[in-house]
């Protein structure tokens, strides 16, 4: 009877240790280190868990604990449990962003200062981290699908007649065109740094890219000096032939890397729309009289077009925020 | 007092026993005897609450078994000692461990006490030195006596043996029957022995009933039965069965 | 033609009747076997007993079994995830699989066939030999004496040797990961931290907890209403590990369906 309750008790206990410690140690709780907690408020957590690691500049240094919506609905807290030893960067904020395409979500502590664009949120308590949840592809293809739909419509407008103040919007807009192109290419430039495997291939096709952007550049230029009065039909031609060139290297390009061709989708889309601009024009009345019929159209895109700019400039700074979606 | 009347019993579609009527009196030791498969098992669970009548009363010390509850139900059993067909000794227990589960049951009973009663019961037996044996270590005639030691170690007012020397050799079957008569000396049980052996139930029974189709065919005194005229039991009792032709 | 189609019809009905009654009778069993836990006096002492029999006499083939599973999950993984999916995924799947599904499962299975047959043939034995009758007759109620210290004794051991068993398929798992395939501890502990949550090894005890109680009912159950000698002892056997093996996959579905 006796030996019975120690061999009982041996089993039992032994499976409580191995389930408990065991559950604390994949949860990341080492017994060798002390950890302090701190605090971040956020305006949404995304799909980050309960648990998820902590990084600081790539090094895992501590485990989420405790995500709860504050009192007032406006804000999430989230607690991290981050290791006693590690010195946090003085205007530390946090960063949620996915990990890998399977959907684990982390965070990590960034300076504030080298991210001047994100948009943390503000505590009013000093001892607690300003949080950001970097925005998903979604949402950059959100936006691009607007200023593809503001450019439609834009054409769309081509048969009405435009006034003096219409035209001088419309050059605004052709301009911002062109400096989104050159920075798709620069991104695309970008991604291609951040992801090894691709080199040659896609160095060929980015420097196409590039001569294509260039080209586009001129013509838009061109565009502009027409507004003044000039010849219609060459111009438009080549802005086509421009469009045509620039879509097909997008296509090699999405062939080369999924990751790179949902990046670059939207500047294939709003090319699709440059090209139709081109094809309205030379099949219209033959003249610019008809281009555009309000000028709210035009403002809308530029404040997206802004919008996407400044995306795109965060992009080609922090490519690896961005890359890891598409890439392990 | 044991009392049944007019007790039903069917499993299924096969009837066992219809209308059965008998007496158990205080004091005095009946010898149920009947045919193989007559039912006399049957009867004897009926008293202690193991199977409940499909119709008909079973009472004991005036008290109808099927109505009590559970707790008066579990004294009605220490009140009885059961000893089966064969032995159904706890087959993972010592002997001596057998015998203390009834004392077990009683409340108030020291360690000491059960262990000292278990060993006089089995010292009644005449198995004194083998407490520590299991029971698939023993032969089949200490097995029945290690199977009356545990029925009577709760000193029960009403011993109820179901074939007690059923596959003995003779030698074996007399001390049974002089063990069975000496309990009834020394505890003052009343006995209700269920045998076909005849020679058991003339020796310690003081009346004896014929189990026969469900019922009880004849009743008396050991000298009536042996002489009785009835056919069928005289087909029993001579090991005759070409009389019961002669009544089919 | 017609009247084989009305045999076929009433052999069905009969056979669903006859399974009902069935699930009626071991529901007054269990009945009887609740209401017995008032009698602490019969069976407080042989709990331990049971536990020993069932559960630590079972550590052996459960973490057997487990050993061999942890090493074939990480194998058919790393073969599985050549190439497409990143190589740390082993060790979520051997530790996803091991903890949630195949440690529970597999565990209650070899004790459905170690345990339950064992207690439907010693209470088989108990039974046609009178020996349940006996206890009876001495004023114990076999509910409390028999089943409940048996069904308490899987309701505990069962969990506790489903998460040693479930334990060791993962340490298994890794060392074939770091052995076999070419894979660095960090990386197996990655992809073992990566969808672990501790609602998983709740889930394995409920789990293993219902089957415990699964494997040693139906096993007293099937010992109980056993009839008709030593081939009935076998028959009773039979049926306990059938019918626990099928009630646990079925448990299997139902809690995922219910608490995943
Ligand atoms: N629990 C039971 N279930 C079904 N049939 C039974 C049961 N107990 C006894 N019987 C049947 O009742 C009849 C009488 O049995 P029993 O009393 O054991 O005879 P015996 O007079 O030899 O002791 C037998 O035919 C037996 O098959
Ligand atoms: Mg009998």
């Amino acid at each position: 009877m006796r030996r019975n309750e120690v061999w009982v008790g041996v089993v039992i206990l032994l499976s409580v240790v191995v389930a408990v410690v065991g559950s604390f140690w994949l949860r990341g709780y080492r017994l060798t280190r002390g950890t302090t907690t701190v605090e971040a408020l956020f305006s949404g957590v995304g799909q980050l868990p309960d648990g998820a690691s902590v990084k600081l500049r790539g090094v895992t240094i501590g485990r989420v604990n405790g995500i709860a919506v504050e009192p007032d609905g406006t804000a999430v807290r989230v607690g991290l449990a981050i290791n006693a030893d590690v010195q946090l960067p003085a205007d530390a904020a946090v960063l949620i962003a996915p990990e890998s395409m399977f959907g684990d979500w982390g965070a990590e502590i960034v300076s504030r200062s080298a991210n001047p664009r994100l948009d943390f949120f503000e505590p009013s308590d000093p001892g607690v981290l300003p949080g950001f949840s970097i925005p998903d592809l979604s949402r950059l293809t959100a936006t691009a699908d607007e200023i593809a739909d503001n450019l439609a419509t834009i054409t769309d407008r081509v048969e009405v007649a435009f006034t003096q103040e219409t035209a001088e919007n419309l050059r605004l807009v052709i301009e911002n065109v062109g400096r989104v192109s050159e920075q798709v290419a620069e991104l695309a430039d970008a991604q291609i740094g951040a992801v090894e495997e691709l080199v040659d291939n896609v160095r060929t096709s980015t420097r196409e890219v590039e001569a294509a952007a260039a080209l586009a550049t001129r013509t838009l230029g061109e565009v502009e000096r027409l507004l003044s009065g000039g010849v219609v039909d060459s111009i438009v031609g080549d802005t086509r032939v421009t469009a045509a060139e620039f879509r097909r290297l997008a296509t090699d390009l999405r062939e080369t890397t999924t990751g790179l061709s949902t990046t670059l989708q939207y500047a294939d889309s709003t090319l699709v729309r440059f090209e139709r601009i081109g094809r309205e024009l030379e099949t219209g009345e033959g003249t610019l009289a008809h281009l555009l019929a309000d000028s709210t159209v035009a403002v809308q895109t530029q404040s997206v077009l802004t919008q996407l700019t400044l995306l795109l400039e965060d992009f080609r700074e922090n490519p690896g925020r961005y890359v890891r979606l598409s890439i392990f | 007092m044991i009392r049944l009347r007019g007790v039903h019993k069917a499993f299924g579609e096969k009837a066992v026993l219809k209308g059965f009527d008998l007496a158990v009196p205080r004091g005095g030791t009946v010898a149920l005897i009947g045919a193989s498969g007559a039912g006399k098992s049957v009867v004897l669970k009926h008293i202690v609450g193991l199977l409940a009548a499909d119709q008909g009363s079973v009472s004991v010390d005036g008290r109808e078994v099927a109505e009590l509850d559970q707790e008066a139900l579990y004294a009605l059993r220490r009140r009885v000692g059961y000893v089966f067909q064969f032995a159904a000794l706890f087959d993972s227990m010592t002997l001596a461990h057998n015998v203390e589960m009834g004392l077990r049951r009683i409340p108030g009973l020291s360690r000491r006490d059960i262990r000292r009663r278990a060993a006089e019961c089995l010292e009644l037996v005449d198995l004194g030195g083998l407490g520590d044996r299991y029971p698939a270590e023993i032969s089949g005639g200490q097995r029945k006596r290690a199977g009356i030691a545990r029925a009577i170690a709760t000193r029960p007012r009403y011993l109820l043996y179901d074939e007690p020397t059923t596959g003995l050799d003779p030698v074996t079957t007399t001390v049974i029957g002089r063990l069975i008569l000496r309990l009834r000396e020394e505890i003052g049980a009343t006995g209700l022995v269920v045998t076909h052996d005849l020679g058991t139930a003339y020796e310690v029974a003081d009346s004896m009933a014929f189990l026969h189709d469900g019922r009880v065919r004849a009743h008396g005194a050991p000298g009536e039965i042996r002489i009785s005229a009835d056919p069928v039991v005289k087909s029993f009792i001579e090991g005759a069965p070409e009389l019961m032709e002669t009544i089919a | 033609m017609a009247g084989k189609t009305l045999d076929f019809v009433g052999a069905t009905g009969r056979a669903a009747l006859r399974f009902a009654a069935t699930v009626g009778e071991w529901g007054v069993l269990m009945q009887d076997t609740i209401r017995g836990l008032r009698a602490v006096r019969i069976w407080g002492g042989l709990v331990f007993e049971q536990m020993m029999r069932i559960g630590v006499a079972s550590v052996p083939i459960a973490l057997f079994i487990a050993a061999f599973t942890g090493i074939v999950l990480a194998l058919q993984a790393s073969y599985t995830f050549t190439g497409a999916v990143p190589v740390y995924l082993v060790g979520s799947l051997v530790g996803k699989t091991m903890i949630i599904e195949l440690g529970p499962v597999l565990t209650g299975l070899a004790l459905a066939g170690r345990v339950g047959a064992s207690i439907a043939a010693e209470l088989g034995t108990m039974r046609v030999t009178e020996q349940i009758d006996a206890l009876e007759t001495m004023a114990y109620d076999p509910a409390a004496y028999l089943v409940l210290p048996r069904v308490l004794a899987g309701a505990v051991m069962f969990p506790a040797v489903t998460l040693l068993a479930s334990s060791l398929g993962i340490v298994a798992g890794w060392l074939t990961a770091i052995q076999l395939l070419e894979m660095s501890t960090p990386e197996f502990v990655r992809g073992l931290e990566t969808f672990f949550v501790p609602f998983d090894v709740v889930f394995s005890v409920i789990k293993s907890f219902s089957f415990g109680l699964t494997v040693t009912s139906l096993g007293c159950f099937f010992g109980f209403r056993t009839r008709g000698g030593a081939a009935g002892v076998g028959r009773a056997a039979t049926s306990a590990v059938v019918a626990s093996s099928m009630v646990i996959l079925v448990f299997d579905a139902f809690w995922a369906a219910v608490l995943l």
